[in-house]
């Protein structure tokens, strides 16, 4: 390993050729085993990368040309190099994968994808319910988005305004009774109307504002990137306040 | 381990930049405070032109401590800096933005909005 260390360290500026060079090398050796030769052309590859920060993708290229063949010219190379940058590199760090790879340690707590799904339309039913008891109160400007994608600790957030902390807890304390007897759940978060009410019920998290506090903390900018659920009733629109 | 006398950096955009703990909420003798506990802080240093002033007295979270801290699992996390985000009377975060990880211990400590408004949570 100390020779592919000083190598790469020598042909900084050359790389290209150098991993070639280094492959033939390895390839000429034949005391060196199938396995050897594999682990010892990736460790060259990671070696070249860190010297070559700026290319991170000259990686990829050694790998692939390792995976491929031996003898393309450095022309041919670096045209393979262009169109493999374009790659999504998720799907090259699969085929490696399955080339090289094996699983030393699997989590036993993940979930199947199927029971994701159902776990996804639950949670959405959930928000869904709330959501429309929120309009019954005449909350305004009611928002659920799927923030699964975003971040890992929630599925949906509800966001909504009401007018007054009387209406606050008034939508609180009808979500509260919903949930409980409809899905039996109970929210952590705040107990009392606060000018930002905030309900946890794990998968899905309710934020009920005031209109300042929703202007100010602008929590929907935040999570634009959050996809937005269509609710099947009629949502109000903020009534104009002067 | 975050006592009275000890020096915060802030990690939100509320206009305070350094804190110094005062007291320590929860117990009448309590010696050290961990990430998710609630302080009285005074503020050292502030930003300029925001509402928060120098020497005004807040309550402020830790979501960061350089004392490492330990999961049921094994895991344990440690910070390179102590961080506070300072609150109001509430528990209402003053910023309307948090700045780098934060621990999802502060969740189940019922300070979801603090974790709602952070970009990472570890």
């Amino acid at each position: 390993m100390a020779l592919s260390l000083t190598l790469s360290l020598a042909g900084v500026g050359d790389g290209n050729r150098l991993s070639g060079e280094f492959w033939q090398l390895g390839f000429v050796e034949p005391s060196f085993s199938q396995s050897r030769n594999k682990l010892s052309s990736f460790r060259f590859s990671n070696c070249k990368s860190f010297w070559r920060t700026p290319r991170s993708n000259s990686s990829i290229l050694s790998s692939r040309r390792f995976s491929y063949s031996i003898s393309a010219s450095g022309k041919e190379a670096e045209d393979g190099f262009i169109q493999n940058a374009s790659e999504d590199t998720d799907e090259m760090f699969e085929k490696l994968f399955d080339r090289y790879g094996k699983v030393v340690f699997r989590r036993n707590d993940k979930k199947p994808p199927s029971a994701e799904v159902d776990d996804d339309a639950e949670s959405l039913s959930f928000a869904v319910a709330m959501a429309k008891v929120a309009s019954e109160v005449k909350a305004g400007d009611i928002k659920v988005l799927f923030v699964k994608p975003l971040v890992y600790w929630t599925r949906f957030f509800i966001i909504t305004t009401a007018f007054s902390r009387p209406q606050i807890d008034a939508i609180a304390s009808k979500m509260r009774d919903l949930a409980e007897k409809k899905y039996g759940k109970a929210p952590s978060g705040d107990t009392k109307p606060n000018s930002w009410t905030l309900l946890d019920y794990g998968d899905v998290v309710i934020h009920i504002f005031l209109p300042q506090q929703r202007a100010f903390y602008n929590l929907e900018e935040f999570y634009a990137n959050a996809t937005p659920i269509e609710l099947p009733f009629e949502n109000q629109p903020p009534p104009f306040r002067g | 381990m975050i006592q009275p006398q000890t020096h915060l950096n802030v990690a939100d955009n509320s206009g305070a930049r350094k804190l110094m703990c005062i007291r320590i909420i929860g117990a009448s003798n309590r010696r050290y405070a961990h990430i998710g506990d609630v302080i009285v802080a005074v503020i050292k240093e502030a930003i300029p032109n925001t509402p928060l002033e120098r020497s005004e007295v807040i309550r402020a979270v830790i979501v960061r401590t350089c004392k490492e801290l330990k999961r049921d699992n094994g895991m344990i996390i440690r910070y390179d800096d102590n961080a506070a985000v300072v609150i109001d009377q509430e528990g209402n975060p003053k910023g309307t933005r948090i700045f780098g990880a934060i621990a999802r211990e502060l969740r189940q400590l019922n300070f979801t909005k603090i974790v709602s408004l952070a970009p990472e949570v570890l």
